[in-house]
């Protein structure tokens, strides 16, 4: 293993690779119907993207007439980034429009969380949340004017500054499912050993 | 029957508690046994069936009886009881208050009992008399049934009276097996019984299974009436009983009594439980519900494990809600609900025969409820109930002899060595002279690191008094500690240094001996190396360390007197007043005629400061000599020169002589010694654990150097750790008839811990001595020498514990209970010896080792420190550098880290990197990222570092520091967003119908003009193509050439290289109209455009082209057109300044030479002609232009950081004033808004930004008019004379001074070093020191100078303005008002201006300073030169006073100009330096010619450079007439060109820059057709005028002269 190593980082193995396919089954925003998601990677300067939709946009979706009010989307997220350094992980942000009763567009929620950082398939629950007005006043501007608060960019989700000025509303959960593979980890010195579901992947 | 208990009891309450509770516990055991006597008695007079009415009278009796005797009990002893208040039923048991517990629930009896007494009885007695009848039936059934019954059925079959006789014979052993047998049974039986009858009621059920056990039954109720009855021989019988060691009766029945308990003797009190045999407890809120009473004890669960209910109980406790249906699985005393005996379908208890019980008052066993006495799982005893014992070996080496009877001279020496020998190797490997000279090392290390702590302290403006107090007592503790440290140092060293002396002595005299008797017996050998020291560099060594103590003596001394003339002077102020006041009122009184008296008080001594003198020699002579200030050698140390000497001893390397070899006379001697040691004794070890012999040794005879070497490991088999080992060394004397046995000596091993096997131990080496002073052996003996013999020895032994082959030692666990902990611990002799293991570890951050290191030193823990390694461990801050996982140099050297840091701090772009991401590795990081952009080092700086480039670098180097904090403070402020950043939402909008009516009103208009707002900015990207577009429209006032003829200027606009010329214009007063764009290029990818510092230099030429005949004079092919450009003025506009404002638009004001030689001769003459004229200064030469960068730029982006405030204790008055500034600023912002949307007002834009508080050199805010002197400072005098023309007093000529002075000082821009324009303030002291600042600084100092003359005028106030001007942008200038006349000073250039000319610079007045406040402009759009005076009134100025408080004292020191003079020579070296650089630059800039030099006049230059920097207020003055006379007498004939450059001390590349930017160069730079040489020389002459605080003009005076 060892020789392994340091084959690959004699054949200059001067990255690693992280792919993540996955899923976003379902989201569950009971209150609202017709609804659709974006979604955006946020990832740090040693980040690159090699394959894969920078964004993605989903379909329209009405929710299930049971209790659940449950939208499922099963859209595939996939994609390959290449880095030389864990620092800025990369991040899915999706942001879940709808349609209002005037029929314009408008945020139904947020929702960030990392790729995951082991190998393996992980499912993860993932929480919505969108930002409130900052007064009743432009509450009621934003009904009439289907103008809602939303973020000036969603990325923005993706680093921890910035936030405290705002004002959020948790609404529904989201459901994701990610299988990960990784290459050249281990040349580069990174031991990230599968987490939740063990032996389900290998490294490298 | 507790009668005679009652006055124990009584007694012992008198007692102590422990007295009471034995006593207590004794009268117990004597009133169960007496009950017992009692019963039996009773058995046998009473027969066994009795009438039912005798026996409830007996009951009612004994009950009486007993509440009676009880209360009394209660009453007497029961104080000391009365705390444990628990019912027997209590499960924890505290073992010191279960004795109380259990007397005080015997004599709380329930009152009720009596009551129910009867029905329950009859009730029972009913029960019983089925159960008989039940029993009969069976019993003749079995008697019928079949032989194989025939066991079970005698058994069951017993008559009573059997029984009882079977009792008295039977074992225990017998009884419990029947009784079992039995039980079984005939619960069985009985319970068939019971469901026949069917009829039971619940109640009944219940009340069978619950009261019939513990009702008062009929045997202890008769009991009591005996007891009642037989009144004083029971009692005898009592004392009997308790003699005979009755208790042991108990020992068949007893609940638990551990085997251990026994060992331990412990109180048996604690141990026994004593069912009540009494009725239940009542219900009290210690034991809510008697299992028993509730009918809830009934016979025994069956076994469920613990951990199984835990796990149900958790489940239906957590989950309630998902088993609801389960809920009532457990019960309500919590535990599962679940059948006694999973057998039966119904909870039964299982029958019992009282009759078969030999004692029907105690419980049947099988209804005993199991008394357990709380015990801790991790109990002391927990390990020891084991079947096989312990195993401890015990591992005897050798002994070595150190004294013994049959020593010879030669043996007691070698003896004497070995043990000299075994100091010095111990003594050696803790090596402490290493250790100390480590200690002192990093003593200073870190007393080195405090300097510089304190040092930066005590530089900094607000120090804080209580740090640096700190600083500087650890200083002094540091200090003593060195001081210390040094001194053992010399003492380890000087004992090290003895050892060896006495060591190499006892060798010698083992050679010695050895020598004179011709033979040696000892096969002992010595190994000295001797490494060879020069001596020169000891004696250097020496010197050092002497230098070193005493110059840290000496610091401590300086401290220490500084300290005590800081108490002094108080003590001396105190001193004085005091006399003063006595001196006064002894003035009164002699005035009044009284008597007076001297004043007698003695002033205070002033401190001296410590001689060291003394201190030296002392410490002289202790270091180099050892001896101490008495003259007496206390200390011997190596002397210099001496070798470096090891010595080690080497056993069996010499054999002993041979016994033929001896000399003769000793021959007979030795060999009877030799027999004598071979035979004559032999030695045994015994072995004791615990003072049992558990095993002696072998016998063993003496080796040739009295060793025994047993080598053997005795296994010790024990039970219970022993709490030692003894050793005994015996010695057989074989005699002819009989051996004499006797012990010589005896060692004690060390107990092992519990952790630790034989093989873990290292050997120890025990000493022993043993001398025979037995007189009687002695005369007995045949040797009478060896009778008093002296053994003396060491034994080499070690004892662990076995491991047997799995690895498990054999060796309990024992844990201790500490009492402090209340806890069982692990066994403390394990956490005791815990760091010795440790030292196996090695781990040097244990601060354990800090402890070993004294201890060791003083001999306080010698073993331990024998087994450490002391060298290497001497550190100060533990967990610091162990901490990091690589060195601070590898972080600094690896270029990967350095590459991220500078990414985080924004200072690498993705424009450097490319946008590739950090490579992995170090070795992968481009260079060129991570490298500083070495500035080429200025050439002046390099040939001499005078005082002046050290005072630059220094600012540089202050500036770098506040860079980087004030970097620091915006990178966390990028972290800050704004909610309108984040989110967008719809804003709430009030519409305002005002606006929406007006349009209705507003006149109609045909044409409409839209002031077109500016497209929008694009923002800066390195990649955009820019263009600096300058727009000249015309010029004024530049000069008239003196031979009348017409000038003809133009503009050349020169940026980064690139020059561009407008087209040439005549007059003086020009107009170009001419548009110019240059190209922009970053110089480097990824700098941020506001700090690139490349200057726009716009210089006016006059245009001299003419055309340069041939030789014949005729104007021909062969002739040219020279152009030649005559330098006027120029100003240099820095990019930075272009960018920030987005435009440069105005009236510059151009910089012109003082004279320009050939020019302007005719408008001076003209002036001073006209004596109105005289006075007014010459209007400098003004540029209109308007400057942009295209495309558009967007204006970097304002970040307005707030730092932390240096007003501390006013932050709510500054949180105040920022907002009150803050909502103007929001009012200045519409109006400007509404101003700019209206055609009809055609306002400039402007910037606009009021500061009351700026950012200080300590990166705090401070309010600015702290930095207003109130009454000004005072510029220093030497400033205003003159040398023969005496001192100037005219005020205004004052100010001229004043002004040039302080432009003078270099200005270095800081502007540009920070983002978003925060501007760095230094105080003037500040200022003057670095000698350099920019506009702030110089307009602070100004205005306080200015503040300082004309504080004695009457109504002039000087104010300093923020503002904004052409082509600075937002700038700091100072006004002066007097009356009406108001005047705007340029501080930076020392330009005057009238606010409302319209040459002033200054644009617009943000807000106006003194030291008394700042007053803010309400109206900024209306420009300067409308200036209103802020006294007037509020409509124009909001007013800021500053507060009178502490706080907002004024920051500024008082300057101190007289110090740091620069020396004339060097100014004569930076002249010449200056000189060299400009001639060498303009040859090489006329590389294609040669250039010739003029060196002559340079005298008369001078004169008149000087005369010029002197009288410049005054251009008139004499002294620069007769010079300018002298000067042009000399060169006015020849010149071409003359201009004198003057400039504050700039860098060299600048002023070169300046030369450059003049074209002097480019005279006489053409080559005609007979390539003839230019006929052009060169002058340059440079003066350098210097001014208080190193303050330099330069003078470059540069001409071209025809040759």
């Amino acid at each position: 293993n060892f020789q392994a190593i340091q084959m690959a980082a004699e054949a200059g193995a001067s990255s690693f690779m992280l792919n993540v396919c996955g899923q976003i089954e379902s989201v569950e925003l009971p209150h609202y119907d017709y609804i659709f998601l974006i979604y955006q990677f946020v990832h740090g300067d040693d980040w690159e993207r090699v394959l894969g939709l920078e964004e993605g946009v989903s379909q329209l979706s009405s929710k299930s007439a049971d209790v659940r009010g449950l939208h499922a989307f099963a859209f595939p997220v996939e994609v390959t980034f290449k880095s030389t350094n864990p620092h800025g992980w990369p991040q899915l942000v999706v942001t879940a429009l709808g349609t209002d009763i005037w029929g314009n567009q408008v945020v139904r929620g947020y929702s960030v969380c990392h790729l995951p950082m082991q190998p393996g398939r992980v499912t993860k629950r993932v929480p919505l949340f969108a930002p409130q007005s900052s007064s009743l006043m432009s509450k009621l501007q934003g009904l009439m004017q289907s103008e809602h608060p939303l973020y000036t960019d969603p990325k923005i989700l993706g680093q921890g500054q910035g936030r405290q000025v705002t004002r959020v509303r948790s609404l529904g959960q989201m459901t994701l499912n990610f299988s990960t593979s990784m290459k050249n980890t281990r040349a580069l010195g990174y031991q990230l050993l599968p987490g939740e579901n063990f032996g389900a992947a290998a490294a490298m | 029957m507790s009668e005679p208990a009652a006055p124990d009891s009584a007694g012992a309450s008198a007692e102590d508690l422990h007295e009471s509770e034995r006593l207590r516990s004794a009268v117990k055991t004597k009133h169960d046994t007496k009950k017992k006597r009692l019963r039996k008695r009773l058995q046998e007079t009473l027969p066994a069936t009795e009438g039912d009415a005798d026996m409830q009278a007996a009951q009612a009796r004994v009950s009486q009886r007993l509440r009676l005797s009880q209360t009394d009990v209660r009453d007497d002893g029961g104080d000391g009881a009365g705390a444990g208040a628990n019912a027997d039923g209590e499960t924890v048991a505290d073992s010191a208050t279960a004795p109380p517990t259990e007397a005080d629930s015997k004599s709380t009896k329930p009152p009720k009992q009596k009551s129910k007494m009867t029905a329950k009885a009859m009730r029972r007695q009913k029960l019983e008399e089925e159960q008989r009848q039940a029993e009969e039936r069976r019993r003749l059934e079995a008697e019928e049934a079949a032989v194989s019954a025939a066991a079970t059925v005698g058994g069951g079959g017993l008559s009573r009276e059997d029984r009882l006789t079977r009792f008295d014979t039977a074992t225990v052993q017998e009884l419990r097996q029947s009784k079992a047998d039995r039980t079984v049974k005939l619960a069985k039986l009985s319970w068939d019984a019971l469901r026949e009858k069917k009829e039971l009621t619940e109640e009944e059920q219940v009340g069978f299974f619950a009261n019939a056990v513990w009702e008062e039954d009929e045997d202890s109720a008769a009991a009591a009436a005996a007891a009642d009855s037989g009144g004083t021989d029971r009692v005898d019988g009592d004392t009997g009983a308790a003699e005979d060691g009755d208790i042991l009766v108990f020992e068949t029945e007893k609940v638990y009594l551990h085997r251990a308990i026994v060992q331990e003797e412990a109180d048996e009190s604690q141990l026994y439980f004593y069912p009540s045999t009494d009725a239940q407890p009542p219900v009290t809120l210690d034991s809510p519900c008697d299992p028993a009473a509730e009918g809830l004890y009934v016979g025994r669960r069956p076994r469920v494990g613990e951990g199984n209910i835990l796990r149900l109980q958790n489940i239906l406790t957590i989950k309630a809600d998902l088993y609801e249906e389960k809920k009532d699985w457990i019960g309500e005393d919590g535990q599962l609900r679940i059948l006694p005996d999973p057998l039966r379908d119904v909870p039964m208890r299982p029958l019992i025969f009282e009759e078969e019980l030999e004692d029907p008052t105690q419980q049947p066993p099988e209804l005993q409820r199991e008394y357990r006495s709380a015990r801790r799982w991790d109990s002391p005893f927990a390990n020891l109930e084991r079947e096989t014992p312990w195993q401890l070996e015990v591992d005897i080496g050798s002994v070595q002899f150190l004294a013994h009877p049959l020593f010879t001279l030669e043996h007691s020496a070698v003896s004497r060595l070995r043990q000299l020998y075994a100091v010095y190797a111990k003594f050696e490997k803790l090596n402490f002279p290493a250790y100390f000279r480590d200690r002192v090392a990093a003593i200073r290390r870190e007393l080195g690191k405090l300097d510089q702590e304190v040092a930066r302290q005590e530089r900094s403006q607000q120090r804080n008094q209580r740090v640096l107090a700190d600083c500087r007592a650890r200083i002094d503790v540091f200090r003593s500690e060195l001081e210390t440290t040094r001194q053992s140092r010399l003492r380890a060293e000087a004992e090290h240094y003895s050892r060896l002396i006495e060591l190499i002595e006892a060798w010698r005299e083992v050679r010695t001996i050895r020598q004179e008797a011709g033979f040696s017996v000892t096969d002992i050998r010595c190994d000295i190396e001797e490494t060879v020291q020069s001596k020169s560099q000891d004696e250097q060594d020496r010197r050092a360390e002497v230098a070193e103590w005493l110059e840290e003596r000496r610091a401590a001394a300086q401290t220490r007197y500084e300290r005590q003339m800081e108490a002094y002077a108080v003590e001396r102020r105190d001193f004085e007043t005091r006399r003063e006041e006595y001196e006064r009122v002894r003035l009164r009184m002699e005035q009044s005629g009284l008597e007076t008296a001297d004043f007698e008080e003695q002033p205070p001594v002033e401190p001296q400061m410590e001689s060291l003198e003394e201190f030296g020699q002392q410490l002289d002579r202790l270091v180099r000599l050892g001896e101490d200030e008495h003259g007496q050698v206390t200390c011997l140390r190596r002397q210099p020169g001496e070798p470096l000497v090891r010595f080690r001893l080497l056993e069996n390397s010499n054999v002993p002589t041979p016994l033929d070899q001896i000399p003769a006379p000793h021959r007979q001697a030795e060999e009877l010694r030799r027999n004598k040691m071979e035979s004559l004794f032999t030695y045994c070890l015994r072995i004791y654990a615990d003072d049992k012999l558990v095993g002696p040794t072998d016998f063993v005879t003496l080796s040739s150097n009295f060793m025994l070497h047993f080598n053997r490991v005795s296994l010790v088999e024990v039970v219970q750790p022993p709490t030692k080992i003894r050793l005994d060394l015996v010695q057989c004397q074989r005699g002819r008839i009989s051996t004499q046995t006797k012990v010589i000596g005896h060692v004690t091993l060390p107990k092992p811990d519990s952790q630790t096997t034989r093989v873990q131990v290292n050997m120890s080496e025990l000493r022993f001595t043993y001398k025979s002073d037995d007189r009687a052996t002695a005369a007995g003996d045949a040797n009478p020498a060896e009778a008093a013999a002296v053994f003396e020895g060491v034994v080499r032994a070690r004892c662990g514990w076995r491991c047997d082959s799995d690895g498990n030692i054999l060796a309990p666990a024992l844990k201790v209970y500490d009492p402090q902990l209340e806890m069982y611990i692990e066994n403390p002799d394990a956490s005791r010896d815990k760091p010795v293991r440790l030292t196996e570890l090695k781990d040097p951050n244990d601060p354990w080792y800090v402890r070993l290191n004294y201890h060791g030193y003083l001999g306080e823990d010698a073993d331990a420190a024998a087994k450490v390694d002391l060298a290497g461990y001497c550190r100060f801050n533990f967990f610091e550098e162990e901490f990091d996982f690589c060195g601070r140099e590898d972080l600094e050297a690896d270029s990967r880290f350095k590459a991220i840091v500078m990414r985080d701090r924004a200072q690498l772009t993705t424009e450097v990197t490319k946008g590739a991401p950090m490579p992995p590795y170090a070795s992968m990081i481009n260079r060129k990222w991570v490298e500083d952009p070495k500035r080429e080092p200025d050439s002046v700086v390099k040939a001499r570092v005078s005082k002046l480039e050290k005072m630059r670098l220094n600012y540089e180097r202050k500036m770098a520091h506040v860079r980087e904090q004030v970097l620091d403070a915006f990178n966390l402020a990028k972290n800050y967003r704004s909610y309108d950043e984040v989110i967008k939402e719809a804003s709430a909008v009030f519409v305002n119908i005002f606006t929406l009516i007006r349009s209705l009103f507003s006149r109609k208009r045909p044409l409409k003009p839209i002031r077109e707002v500016s497209s929008s900015p694009t923002p800066f990207t390195p990649v955009t193509q820019l263009n600096l577009s300058i727009n000249i429209q015309n010029g004024a006032d530049f000069p008239q050439p003196n031979d009348k003829s017409v000038l003809k200027p133009f503009v050349e606009a020169t940026f980064q290289g690139n020059s561009l010329r407008t087209a040439t214009a005549r007059g003086t007063n020009p107009d170009w109209s001419a548009s110019i764009e240059l190209p922009f290029r970053p110089t480097s990818a990824g700098q941020k455009p506001e700090t690139i510092s490349d200057e726009l230099v716009l210089t006016v030429f006059n245009d001299m082209s003419y055309t340069q005949t041939a030789e014949g004079g005729q104007q021909d092919l062969s002739s040219v057109i020279v152009r030649e450009k005559h330098f006027l003025a120029s100003i240099a506009i820095p990019f930075s300044a272009i960018y920030i404002n987005e435009k440069v638009k105005g009236r510059l004001q151009l910089r012109m030479p003082e004279f320009l030689m050939g020019y302007g001769a005719s408008a001076s003459e003209a002036a001073s002609a006209d004596g109105q004229q005289s006075k007014k200064r010459r209007h400098s030469p003004a540029l209109k232009v308007f400057i942009s960068l295209q495309p558009h730029l967007a204006r970097p982006t304002l970040l307005q950081q707030t730092f932390d405030t240096a007003h501390d204790s006013a932050r709510q008055w500054v949180h105040n004033t920022k907002q009150s500034i803050a909502i103007l600023n929001e009012q200045v912002k519409k109006t400007r808004l509404e101003l700019q949307s209206d055609p009809n007002k055609a306002a400039d834009e402007f910037l606009y930004n009021p500061r009351a508080f700026v950012v200080s050199m300590e990166v705090k805010e401070v309010f600015v008019s702290c930095y207003m002197v109130k009454g000004g400072m005072p510029p220093p005098p030497e400033l205003f004379q003159r040398g023969s023309q005496g001192e100037v007093t005219d005020l205004e000529l004052k100010k001229a001074i004043v002004a040039r002075y302080v432009s003078l000082v270099p200005f270095v821009s800081d502007a540009s070093a920070f983002p978003g324009l925060v501007d760095i303030w230094n105080t003037c002291e500040e200022f003057l020191d670095y000698q350099a600042g920019d506009e702030e600084e110089h307009a602070v100092l100004l205005a306080n100078y200015l503040t300082h003359l004309t504080s004695g005028g009457a109504d002039t106030q000087i104010y300093l303005a923020l503002g904004n001007a052409v082509p600075e942008g937002a700038t700091a200038y100072v006004i002066e008002m007097t009356g009406n006349e108001k005047f705007v000073w340029n501080a930076s250039t020392g330009f005057r201006y009238k606010a409302q000319s319209d040459r002033s610079t200054l644009v617009s007045i943000d807000c106006l300073i003194n030291s008394d406040g700042v007053y803010i402009n309400r109206k900024p759009y209306e420009e300067a030169r409308a200036l209103n005076n802020p006294l007037d009134g509020k409509t124009h100025w909001l007013h800021i006073p500053k507060p009178e408080s502490a706080t907002f004292d004024c920051i500024q020191q008082p300057i101190d100009y007289g110090t740091d003079a620069v020396l004339a020579s060097e100014i004569g070296n930076i002249e010449y330096d200056i000189e060299l650089a400009v001639r060498k630059e303009i040859e090489s800039l006329r590389a294609r010619v040669p250039t010739l030099w003029y060196n002559g006049g340079a005298k008369d230059v001078r004169e008149l450079l000087k005369a010029l920097e002197t009288y410049h207020y005054d251009p008139n003055n004499q002294a620069i007439a007769t010079a300018k006379e002298a000067h042009n007498r000399m060169f006015g004939s020849k010149v071409i060109v003359g201009y004198p450059l003057q400039m504050s001390y700039k860098s060299t590349k600048e002023i070169l820059n300046d030369v450059r930017n003049t074209k002097l160069h480019e005279i006489g730079m053409y080559v005609d057709s007979k390539n003839t040489v230019p006929k052009v020389q060169f002058s340059c002459v440079v003066y350098v005028h210097q001014y208080p605080k190193n303050v330099l003009s330069i003078w470059i005076n540069l001409m071209a002269l025809k040759k």
